[in-house]
């Protein structure tokens, strides 16, 4: 049992070993403080005063340093958009549809996702038929009880895909 | 709850803030000292995000190991 919890629920480290998994199983909020800064979350016993004043004498002499994932920094958000705007989709969409193509002639149905479908579409069509298609086939399989209109977008379309909402602009 | 709020010895009441006053006095503190209420806050996540420790107390119930840790967090 390497977890420090048993299939009943019971620690199985002892009491005495005064460990920070100890410390983190005692309550499931504090194994996530843990883990995500485990040198800047202190553990202080309930009732442990002399624990207590260390505690807060040492968090407040230890300095956090500024921490921005690689990922979220304003160099990586640039270099995504570059492989936005550098990336020649029209190719790969071309790519794309040949292959499911040929899936369909050999008797295969390819699997075309509401997203793949909208940016083929995008990509190949005029905005007023793709606004048509999207009309006729999307709204139909989702909402068939709906009467579509043009002035209402339907909530999970733009939540999900925020792009769709410039079809909307071209009214055929 | 009891108020223990000492403005002689600096115990401040802050009394009810909204969200952005609780974000200044958060980042004005030194320290962010959990009062086991409720268990699952995100208020350490934010003190940590703006570069304050948060201080954990954990009750001696936790450390017994005749106690199920399960029915201690559901309770």
């Amino acid at each position: 049992m390497t977890h420090g919890i048993e299939t009943d629920g019971r620690c199985n480290i002892p009491a005495s070993e005064n460990s920070t998994l100890r410390e983190s199983l005692a309550l499931l909020g504090s194994l996530c403080l843990t883990i995500c800064a485990n040198r800047y979350v202190y553990h202080v016993h309930a009732n442990d005063y002399e624990g207590f004043v260390k505690a807060i004498k040492k968090a407040s002499t230890t300095e956090i340093p500024s921490f921005i994932p690689k990922r979220m920094t304003e160099l990586a958000v640039r270099e995504r958009l570059r492989i936005l705007m550098e990336t020649d989709w029209k190719t790969q969409a071309a790519l794309l549809l040949e292959e499911m193509k040929n899936e369909t002639e050999r008797g295969l149905k390819p699997y075309v996702s509401i997203s793949t479908a909208i940016s083929i579409a995008r990509i190949y069509l005029q905005p007023h038929q793709v606004f048509e298609l999207w009309n006729h086939s999307v709204w139909d399989l989702f909402m068939p009880y709906h009467q579509p209109s043009i002035v209402s977008i339907p909530t999970w379309l733009s939540r999900e895909y925020p792009y769709s909402l410039s079809l909307v602009g071209f009214v055929p | 709850m009891k108020d223990i709020a000492d403005p002689v010895h600096g115990v401040i009441n802050l009394r009810k803030l909204g969200p952005h006053e609780f974000s200044e006095a958060v980042a004005m503190s030194k320290v962010m000292i959990g009062v086991g209420n409720p268990w699952w806050s995100p208020s350490p996540y934010h003190a940590l995000c703006m570069g304050v420790p948060f201080l954990n107390p954990v009750s001696a119930n936790a450390f017994r190991s005749d106690v199920n840790l399960l029915t201690l967090l559901t309770r």
